[in-house]
């Protein structure tokens, strides 16, 4: 079983303590010594110990970040600490294939979220989400497509007119081949009736990279995260020409996809799983949990920080759109010639 | 602009009793990890860096500055006295620099790096101060064709890292960049070379190449040599640096500065290859090129202030337009926006306070790293009279730690060990190393770009050179490959007719 | 150079006179060639996605397999020939020489201070481990995989520690209990620091 670098998993009757040097006092107490179901008096008995929260990336990134969030807010929230540790690669795909093996531990958690499951098909991964119990989707983030300062493209029209035209000599960067930008480009490209593998689409490994293409001019367009190029788009960098929000966005003077006449919602969301084999009342403990989670002020304050849109969903509900997820994704990279058919 | 007042501001935030003592304690922490074998800057940054949350902002700021240039500053060392970097950055120090002190002159190697840090670190930090708007708008006239054509420069200066052997050097690259293939092509998301492994699809992390080629391939290497006991030449005079190791520093300092600035301020520019150039400039303009290769004080001066002033330029695209160009760089953004500050081409603008704080505490880091580490010299240079079996036994658990700690899997242990072996395989076939490291960084970025190049173009190969950028770093490229054969001929033709004369 | 450059015994140091087969550049040959096979053979099972740009993604791995096996051959004809002992220009060694002893050969300390001699350092007394140096590579490399095995069984302390002991056994330490005692005290603090100090989760007893 592997562990993190950089968790910060403490008590909270400590966390504010600080030793001279600045070392935070992090209560470590033995986390596997105690899982008989001993702790808390709640009914249903979640958690019957430490929670333990799977970040399957390296630290710094969105689920990281997420994780983090999350275990601050639920371990003030829980009578139990919250411990995060990362297992990064491959898309989170690494990460599950351990994570899978605490079957019927439901103090075992596991943040995931949309990136998992197109690389779950694009890296062919052996273990999918079939094999873990979704508890709920928590947060989400929508998408931009922008346009350089010296773009052709004054709105989302001109740009699908020119893709219409000669769909190669539109050059979109974006982040990592199979994720969420190529995806959306692809959806783009079905809409209009191309072909999505045709798309001139120039992955980029993150989203800071594929900025500095954008903002370097090259390419005539580009879809980014909404929170990771607001700044440049209110400082005139970049224009705005769509956003892939079913609502239009605050602050960002562009039309959703469907407005413009393009039948695409597409968010980069996150969301909570247990291992599967748990049982029922625990799933539903920890789904409420969760629910109340949301529903605090702290949590709601991160959101505001972070930028991130509140998406809450959790049982029957969340299964359902997870399922449905996992078939458009599937369906897209297929087009995209990213996944065997 | 208004940038000087607004630094006085930050000055005037940053500079209380405990502030500096939070500055002090910073720099120590980032010195302290820093400089454990294995543990490179980005490690420490990320390992370090939520401690400042739980402090109020300014109080935060101004000990995350110390721990930045502590950790990149703590690295050298490990580097220079026991030749086990841990990070990419730091191997061209290693260089000379571990020749250094296995001869005795540790303590003026560790002097020149720590001198040569403050120098770039604080003439980067005022470029960052004042020029960063201008470094913003040459970064942003990088595309693809650009990066491609100044990893073509990159290329040429392996030359001076190749050794005295072309064929050697050359397989030392090729390993470098067969390693850099392994994991999942970006432009395709088709998988490569991970043999079924899905641990290698994000590929092998640069940091355990260079501790396994470095720290486990050395160790190897001194045990099969049958050596038992190691010598080491104790630190000869008092001194740090003598009036000639100044005269032949200062230079080196001020072009490594100018090399590490902007390219580190460029989004794709890293700090690897400044110091990759920086080497290469200093063998050629050095008065002493025959003691490159065995501890040349101008190989560790350029070098180490071109990685240090990078390391002030990557916060160039960071604060102006909220891209983090390097693993630290992506730390310290997280770290931000838990302050509430967002990076971007609003924030110098929006005059935020904060930024001038930071900016402040960077040149307070600075002082104080200065103040630290010169004292601390001759007692790091002691690391050297440690026994053998306690050094090699604690470089092993730390190489190991460092690995670990990085990606959390046994997985990662075993890519480590098989770079070690393969340490040991070059350098006993008398293969320089330190271009496997070269190969690692440069090829995946050269085949990058260009492939990007291309499919902006759509297979077009003349926007290779389709803007002036690109054909003034193509000229650079050439010009370093054919003038100094030139240089050598001219000189050997004079040479020859002098000689004709006085016969 | 072999007998300057203090080549390993271990791996074969048959290179005195300067024509001998130079064992560890065929060796390092061969590997070459290996490596340049896998990969022409990963290179041949990649796909391009349909409407990939003009290069594709095994365009790369084609022409790298390509440079491996020319340099593979190159390298393996050079190491049958043997190495003269001496580089043509020894001043240009150039940073080749990652040898320490290299160094101390070359020790240049500036012109205004005394050139000092090498003095060895630590102890005096024979090591505990009294064997050849490739039965002491075996026990680094025992020491190493053993760190990897039961670092998620066994926990941090034990793991690091085993390791401690191993290396340090086969740099020739001279007194078991001492290295025990040190590596325990370093390895607990290690663990202390990076969990309580740092929240780096290291597995504790038991792994986890």
């Amino acid at each position: 079983m592997a562990h993190n670098p950089v968790s910060t998993g403490r008590r909270r009757s400590a966390a504010a303590a600080l030793l001279a040097a600045g070392l935070t006092v992090t209560a470590c107490a033995p986390s596997s010594g105690d899982d008989e179901n001993s702790a808390s008096g709640e009914a249903a008995g979640w958690p019957s110990g430490d929670v333990r929260i799977m970040a399957p990336a390296d630290p710094g990134g969105g689920w990281d970040q997420t994780s983090r969030a999350i275990q601050d807010v639920l371990g003030n929230q829980l009578d139990a600490s919250v411990e995060v540790y990362n297992v990064g690669g491959a898309g989170g795909t690494v990460g599950i294939a351990q994570f899978v093996q605490n079957e019927g531990d439901a103090d075992e958690l596991m943040t995931m979220g949309s990136i998992m499951v197109g690389a779950i098909e694009t890296n062919n991964s052996p273990v999918t989400l079939d094999e873990v119990t979704p508890l709920a989707r928590l947060i989400g983030e929508y998408e931009v497509i922008v346009a350089p300062e010296n773009s052709p493209f004054q709105t989302i029209d001109d740009m699908v007119a020119a893709m219409e035209a000669d769909l190669g000599s539109v050059a979109i960067a974006g982040g990592s081949a199979g994720g969420i930008e190529q995806i959306l480009a692809g959806l783009m490209a079905q809409e209009i009736g191309a072909d999505p593998a045709a798309v001139n689409y120039i992955p980029h490994s993150g989203g800071g990279e594929a900025l500095a293409t954008i903002l370097s001019g090259r390419v005539q367009a580009g879809i980014s995260g909404i929170n990771e190029i607001r700044e440049q788009i209110e400082a005139g960098q970049v224009r705005a020409l769509a956003v892939s929000s079913p609502e239009p966005i605050e602050g960002i003077d562009a039309p959703t996809l469907t407005e413009a006449g393009l039948d695409i919602e597409l968010a980069n969301w996150r969301g909570m799983v247990a291992p599967a084999g748990i049982d029922p009342e625990q799933e539903q403990a920890a789904e409420d949990a969760l629910a109340e989670m949301v529903e605090s002020e702290e949590w709601q304050q991160v959101l505001a920080d972070r930028g991130w849109e509140d998406q809450f969903q959790a049982g029957e509900e969340f299964e359902q759109f997870l399922d449905e997820e996992q078939e458009r994704i599937r369906a897209v990279l297929e087009d995209l010639g990213l996944v065997g058919s | 602009m208004d940038g000087f007042a607004d630094l006085i501001g930050g000055f005037g935030a940053a500079v209380s009793p405990e502030n500096l003592l939070w500055a002090l304690i910073g720099v120590t922490l980032g010195t302290a990890v820093g400089v454990l074998p294995g543990i490179g800057p980005a490690l420490t940054v990320a390992l370090l860096l939520p401690l400042t949350f739980k402090l109020e902002a300014t109080s935060s700021l101004i000990m995350f500055a110390g721990i930045y240039y502590g950790g990149m500053y703590g690295g050298s060392t490990t580097s220079i006295l026991l030749n086990t970097p841990g990070e990419s950055a730091s191997i061209i120090s290693a260089l000379e620099g571990n020749k250094m002190a296995r001869s005795g002159r540790g303590a003026a190697a560790l002097a020149t790096a720590a001198i040569g840090s403050f120098v770039a670190g604080t003439i980067a930090t005022i470029g960052l101060s004042f020029v960063a708007p201008f470094m913003v708008d040459l970064a942003l006239s990088f595309g693809p064709p650009e990066y491609f054509a100044l990893m073509v420069v990159a290329f040429t200066t392996v030359a001076a890292v190749l050794g005295s052997s072309v064929l050697r050097g050359l397989v030392g690259l090729v390993i470098g960049v067969t390693i850099g293939l392994i994991g999942i092509d970006v432009q395709s998301g088709q998988a490569r070379l991970t043999l079924g492994v899905p641990q290698l699809l994000d590929g092998v992390d640069v940091v355990i190449v260079v501790v396994g080629l470095f720290a486990v391939g050395e160790a190897i290497t001194v045990l099969a040599s049958g050596e038992r006991r190691s010598t080491v030449t104790p630190a000869a005079g008092s001194r740090w640096l003598s009036r000639s190791d100044f005269r032949r520093s200062w230079r080196p300092w001020l072009r490594g500065t100018a090399l590490g600035f902007p390219i580190g301020a460029l989004p794709a520019g890293g700090a690897e290859i400044p110091t990759f150039l920086s080497y290469s400039a200093e063998k050629r303009l050095s008065k002493h090129p025959e003691e490159f290769g065995h501890g040349a004080i101008e190989g560790v001066a350029g070098p180490e202030a071109a990685n240090n002033a990078a390391a002030a330029g990557v916060l160039v695209p960071l604060l102006a337009l909220g891209l983090p160009t390097s693993a630290t760089a992506a730390v310290i953004l997280a770290g931000f926006q838990n302050y509430g500050i967002q990076p971007g081409p609003l924030l110098f603008s929006s005059n935020n306070a904060l930024v001038w704080t930071l900016i402040a505490s960077l040149y307070i880091g600075n002082v104080m790293l200065l103040v630290l580490n010169l004292p601390l010299v001759g007692i790091w240079v002691r690391l050297l009279q440690i026994p053998p079996y306690y050094l090699y036994a604690g470089i092993a658990v730390f190489a190991t730690l460092g690995t670990y700690a990085i990606g959390g899997s046994t997985v990662d242990l075993m890519v480590l060990y098989a770079v070690g072996a393969l340490g040991f395989l070059l350098r006993a076939a008398d293969v320089p190393v330190a271009p496997a490291v070269v190969g690692l960084i440069l090829g995946p970025l050269a085949e990058e770009q260009l492939r990007r190049s291309l499919a902006i173009s759509q297979g077009d190969v003349s926007v290779l050179w389709s803007t002036p950028l690109c054909i003034a770093l193509l000229v650079v490229a050439v010009a370093a490959i054919v003038l100094p054969p030139l240089a050598r001929i001219a000189a050997s033709n004079k040479a020859t007719r002098s000689r004709d004369r006085v016969g | 150079m072999s007998t300057a450059s203090g080549l390993p015994d271990a791996v074969g140091s048959r290179r005195h006179g300067g024509s001998r087969v130079d064992v560890p550049s065929l060796a390092l040959a061969v590997l070459l060639l290996v490596m340049g096979v896998v990969l022409a053979v990963d290179a041949s099972g990649i796909e391009a996605p349909r409407g990939g740009g003009s290069v594709g993604p095994a365009a790369f791995p084609w022409a790298v397999a390509g440079v491996l096996l020319v340099l593979g051959v190159v390298l393996g004809a050079v190491s049958l020939r043997g190495r003269p002992d001496q580089p043509a220009d020894p001043a240009d060694a150039g940073v080749q020489e990652l040898w320490p002893e290299a160094a101390r050969r070359s020790a240049d300390a500036p012109d205004d201070e005394p050139v000092a001699e090498p003095v060895p350092v630590g102890e005096e007394r024979p090591p505990l481990l009294r064997v050849r140096p490739a039965v002491r590579v075996a026990v680094f490399a025992a020491g190493l995989i053993a760190h990897a095995l039961l670092v998620n069984t066994a926990g941090y302390v034990v793991a690091a520690l085993v390791l401690f002991v191993a290396v340090a056994l086969a740099f020739g330490a001279p007194r078991l209990v001492r290295v025990v005692l040190v590596g325990l005290v370093l390895t607990l603090v290690i663990f202390y620091a990076f969990t309580v100090g740092l929240g780096l989760a290291l597995p504790d007893l038991g792994g986890r």
